[in-house]
């Protein structure tokens, strides 16, 4: 979230799409609820369901799963045609303002610089133009015809309200109500918020699908703003801690990108390709060279750098690519940290048999996962003869399987950062049950084993162990309190932690500063001797003072724990004032400058002391090399958000002749359903009775008798149509499996007017799995291993099934 | 770092008066005193953060003192009046909190520790159909050995242009997205340390 949870109490209009809200993050409805009593504020909901947002929504919109390019396009088209932008915040803190090469070009569905062969572009075909002295060209007028906003204006007027109606099935009154509800955000004095979920991203077009998001929220000055930007509502309770952490291929701590063999093969050269020259990210060698010194303290970070793995140039590792690798045998051994992949995991079966071909597998939870007894009996089961991808029974699955018992989340202390990146602190309230273990003590145990194992080696490629920097206390639990300094970062002193560092602008590029993550130091920034008071993710302070008089307290709580970045609850701040500096509406004012310096209710996501009327004084996106918002980007798919259909589509794509994404790889090109077969669209979905796969919820027999069978919930006129009572068994079918679930025929799905003909689509929870009090098919049997083009997030969401009785 | 009880409410007395009071906006203690035997008495009220959806909404745990480590020792879980996102509210999952820990027995009513909680580490040997209980100085040799033999097999020290890649593919690291983040920051440290290449979580999926 750009935001956080009690802001959402600011906004004038809420645009829920890709999230059940209500149903999934409930609390956001205490503060919704808050906005539309006190500030009249709309809530709007888009969803191809009628869920229980939709029941609390004032405005419900229906849109087919995987279209929302082609609804959000329509919206940016009758915003910029009719000039409903917000103008002065589009021309100082959005590059609409920067002319485009004229190397950019877009025809039907592919912009310039696309090879089809690799499925590749070469995006500096869409680079910018440069004036003489290295800085962008700009039109301030914004009416260069090669500047974003016309370019912008030019490639979304296809995205007329009736082809998106047809597009989408939205129904057209329905599309304008929306429409003119939200772009009334884009007065100068009001605020819209965006709230999104995994119905946005676990698409082929899911990274696309967000940016459109944001480039809405720039057109209609959102981002910045209290009651605005763009909130990914995260699912787990420290996903954002986790990705923060980068426990994924792509990055190392605090973003910074992992290296590539030819790309990256040395510090040096990694620090020049990876610098940009303008931005916050100039400061980017002092965090690489601090997070080497965390991990080998006593060396140079020029030499540790080769310890770092580096991976093969190109090569996908993501979720999808991994599993690929791992059913080919590629991969020998695999330790899973609480996942359950053969429930969560897309395309399950072939997850399933891809586990088969370790020769190992460690998997530590509170509960016996589906995914540790993938090779039982239990996890043969089907309910058809269908079976692609050859599942054997266990006497033919040679893999070893360890399995270690953590204990729960409040059997042990430490910190969790929510979706508004507040990392707050939990306190131990009960002891492990068992033998049962925490996370902590199970990683620092196995890490002390393998680097006693490597402990007489004098081999260099064992250095990146032997050379390991791993001193968490005495005993066999690590010390929390040395492991949360670290975080923070401090001060080398004879290749030992010295005193800790105030925040992230205090980290060195030579070497004489350690930090674990960047944008989290600033955490632990004294030292008094006293953890509690020390360690600011302890802080219960719950008061939202007023700073200044003239300006009320906007719900920032800045004493009650701590948020990443140096503790500022909305970023991008700047955008809160006019280029001058005074607050758009003065009762929701973030920051403000006071003649000498910004001051607020929250921390300036900008230079202290920078004048808005001098130089720089309104480069307001400061982590951007641009220094302001891009609408016009860099995806792998384009500059800009174009709709293509899912891989699995009832229609061909009406908007040009491309149906799938062009810069999509697809894996498995034999198991690509088509509408003869399956012409149901099919997706997927949560109950607020259970989380995630499932092994967290049917273990607990409250939650397992209040949401007790797997269900596929289906409009009454496809029911009608196939025969099948509510209550009845089912099977849904896919070119990767079937599962039997029981039908839930309700008024909340519709079919859907695509092009002149009605198409049907389901909705399967995926909660399920074969283990615990509630036990059930899982869902995820059904999904495709295809991803977005540049996340490879599985495409969840939109595919094609067929349903029958049982 | 441990922290005793006396150490946390005197530290935090120091800058919020006290934590049952300020915190749960009432005094607990003081009703405790007062009405002897009440259910209140000798209970440990702890803040925690519910460890399901990524709103982060503040619960407390509240345990009897002195509760023998091996049983039942919670009372309840509820809504935390004072963290500012949720004022005390919980959803169905957080508030059934307690049941991650701690069960009412169908058959006999009796708290106990949830059944399905495994308590011991287990080991599935390849080609077998049972679990087989080890001890956990068993288990951290076995996966620590696993962990060499399969990095020393595969590990690539230079690759075919003599890059340094200090790289191994043949291992895997998934999850997780409901561990803390001081966990996080060993277990980024460990996995990269080992050469991994495939570290994935739920963020991705």
């Amino acid at each position: 979230m750009t935001n956080h949870w009690v802001d959402l109490k600011n906004t004038d209009c809420a645009l829920i799409i890709g999230s059940n809200a209500a149903e999934n993050h409930p609390i956001s409805f205490k503060w919704l609820t808050q906005a539309r009593e006190k500030r009249g504020a709309k809530i709007i909901n888009v969803d191809p369901r009628f869920t229980r947002t939709s029941a609390r929504a004032d405005i419900y919109a229906p849109l087919r799963s995987g279209t929302d390019i082609a609804f959000i396009g329509g919206m940016m088209n009758y915003i910029l045609q009719n000039k409903r932008y917000h103008e002065e915040y589009v021309r100082w803190y959005t590059n609409a303002t920067f002319i485009v090469k004229d190397t950019y070009g877009f025809d039907d569905g592919i912009f310039s610089g696309y090879d089809p062969e690799k499925r590749k572009y070469d995006g500096a075909k869409w680079a910018f133009e440069m004036n003489e002295d290295g800085t962008y060209m700009k039109d301030m007028t914004m009416e260069d015809p090669r500047c974003v906003l016309q370019i912008m204006k030019k490639h979304y007027e296809r995205y007329d309200i009736e082809l998106v109606c047809r597009i989408t099935g939205t129904p057209k009154n329905k599309y304008m109500e929306v429409i003119e509800a939200y772009a009334a955000t884009g007065a100068p004095d009001k605020v819209g918020t965006i709230m999104y979920a995994m119905g946005t991203t676990q698409h082929t077009v899911g990274t696309e699908n967000v940016r459109s998001y944001a480039i809405l929220q720039l057109l209609l000055g959102n981002i910045g703003r209290a009651g605005g930007g763009v909130n990914a509502l995260r699912g787990e309770s420290n996903v954002q801690g986790s990705t923060d952490w980068a426990l994924l291929y792509h990055i190392l701590p605090g973003y910074l990108n992992t290296p590539e063999a030819k790309k990256h093969p040395d510090y040096a050269t990694y620090n020049a390709v990876e610098t940009p020259k303008t931005g916050y990210w100039v400061n980017k060698p002092k965090f690489l060279s601090s997070l080497l010194k965390c991990y080998w303290m006593e060396d140079d970070p020029a030499k540790s750098y080769d310890y770092l793995p580096k991976r093969i140039d190109g090569k996908n590792y993501a979720h999808i690519a991994m599993f690929e690798d791992m059913y080919k045998g590629i991969i020998k051994g695999m330790i899973i940290w609480g996942s359950n992949p053969i429930v969560g995991g897309p395309n399950a079966n072939k997850e399933q048999k891809a586990l088969a071909n370790l020769e190992w597998l460690v998997a530590i939870d509170l509960w016996q996962t589906e995914t540790s007894e993938f090779w039982s009996y239990k996890a043969l089961e089907r309910p058809t003869d269908k079976d692609e991808y050859d599942i054997k029974p266990p006497e033919e699955i040679k893999t070893d399987v360890y399995f270690l018992p953590a204990c729960g989340s409040y059997e042990k202390e430490g910190s969790v950062s929510n979706s508004g990146r507040w990392m707050q602190f939990r306190w131990k309230a009960a002891d492990p049950v068992g033998e049962s273990k925490a996370d902590l003590e199970i990683v620092h145990k196995l890490a002390l084993k393998i680097k006693e194992l490597y402990a007489g080696s004098s081999r260099v490629e064992d250095e990146p162990i032997t050379r390991l920097t791993w001193e968490y206390g005495h005993g066999d639990h690590p010390d929390i309190d040395i492991i949360a300094r670290e975080i923070n970062g401090f001060t080398v002193v004879d290749g030992k932690p010295g005193p800790q560092v105030a925040n992230f602008t205090k980290l060195m590029d030579d070497g004489t500063t350690a930090c674990g993550n960047w944008i989290y130091s600033g955490v632990y920034p004294a030292d008094t001797g006293n953890p509690d008071v020390d360690y600011l993710a302890r802080r219960r302070i719950n008061t939202d003072d007023q700073v200044d008089p003239n300006y009320p307290p906007i719900g920032s709580y800045s004493q009650w724990s701590w948020c990443w970045p140096v503790n500022r609850r909305i970023i991008y701040n700047r955008c809160s004032s006019t280029p001058e500096g005074v607050p758009w509406d003065p009762n929701r004012a973030s920051i403000w400058w006071a003649g000498e310096e910004w001051k607020g209710n929250d921390i300036p996501d900008f230079g202290k002391t920078t004048d808005p009327n001098g130089p720089g004084g309104r480069n307001a996106f400061i982590m951007r090399p641009e220094l302001v918002g891009c609408m016009y980007s860099k995806c792998n798919e384009g500059p800009l958000p174009e709709h293509y259909e899912p891989w699995e589509s009832p229609i061909k794509n009406l908007l040009n002749n491309q149906d799938l994404n062009p810069a999509v790889t697809v894996f498995e090109p034999d198991k690509q359903g088509t509408t003869d077969k399956y012409p149901i669209i099919g997706t997927t979905y949560r109950v607020s009775e259970h989380w995630q796969s499932g092994i967290m919820t049917r273990t607990q027999p409250w939650l397992a008798e209040l949401m007790p069978n797997c269900f596929v919930e289906m409009s009454e006129e496809l029911a009608k149509d196939r025969d099948i009572k509510n209550g009845s068994e089912v099977i849904i079918s896919t070119t990767r499996g079937d599962i039997k679930a029981l039908a839930c025929v309700t008024k909340r799905f519709k079919p859907f007017l695509i092009d002149g003909n009605y198409v049907h689509q389901v909705g399967v929870l995926w909660h399920f799995g074969f283990n615990g009090y509630a036990p059930g098919e899982p869902a995820n049997r059904l999904t495709p291993h295809v991803g977005d083009a540049n996340t490879t997030i599985p495409e969840y969401k939109a595919w094609l099934c067929d349903v029958r009785r049982a | 770092m441990k922290v005793t009880r006396r150490q946390f409410l005197k530290v935090t007395g120091a800058t919020v008066a006290s934590f049952a009071v300020i915190d749960l906006g009432f005094d607990m203690t003081a009703t405790a005193s007062e009405v002897q035997g009440m259910r209140t008495k000798g209970v440990k009220p702890l803040p925690t953060i519910c460890p399901f959806c990524g709103a982060g909404c503040g619960l407390v745990v509240f345990s009897k003192e002195g509760a023998p480590a091996d049983g039942p020792q919670l009372l309840s879980v509820q809504g935390d009046p004072d963290n500012p996102i949720n004022r005390g509210g919980a959803c169905s999952k957080g508030s059934a909190l307690m049941n991650i820990r701690e069960i009412y027995s169908p058959e006999t009513g009796e708290q106990e520790i949830n059944p399905e909680r495994r308590t011991k580490p287990l080991f599935r040997e390849g080609g077998t159909t049972k679990w087989v209980e080890k001890d956990w100085d068993w288990m951290f040799e076995e996966i620590a050995n696993r962990f060499k033999q399969t990095r020393d097999e595969y590990f690539e020290h230079k690759d075919e242009n003599g890059i340094i890649v200090n790289r191994c593919e043949a291992l895997a690291s998934m999850g997780g997205a409901a561990l803390d983040n001081e966990e996080l920051q060993l277990i980024a440290k460990l996995s990269r340390a080992l050469g991994m290449t495939y570290i994935e979580h739920q963020a991705r999926i």
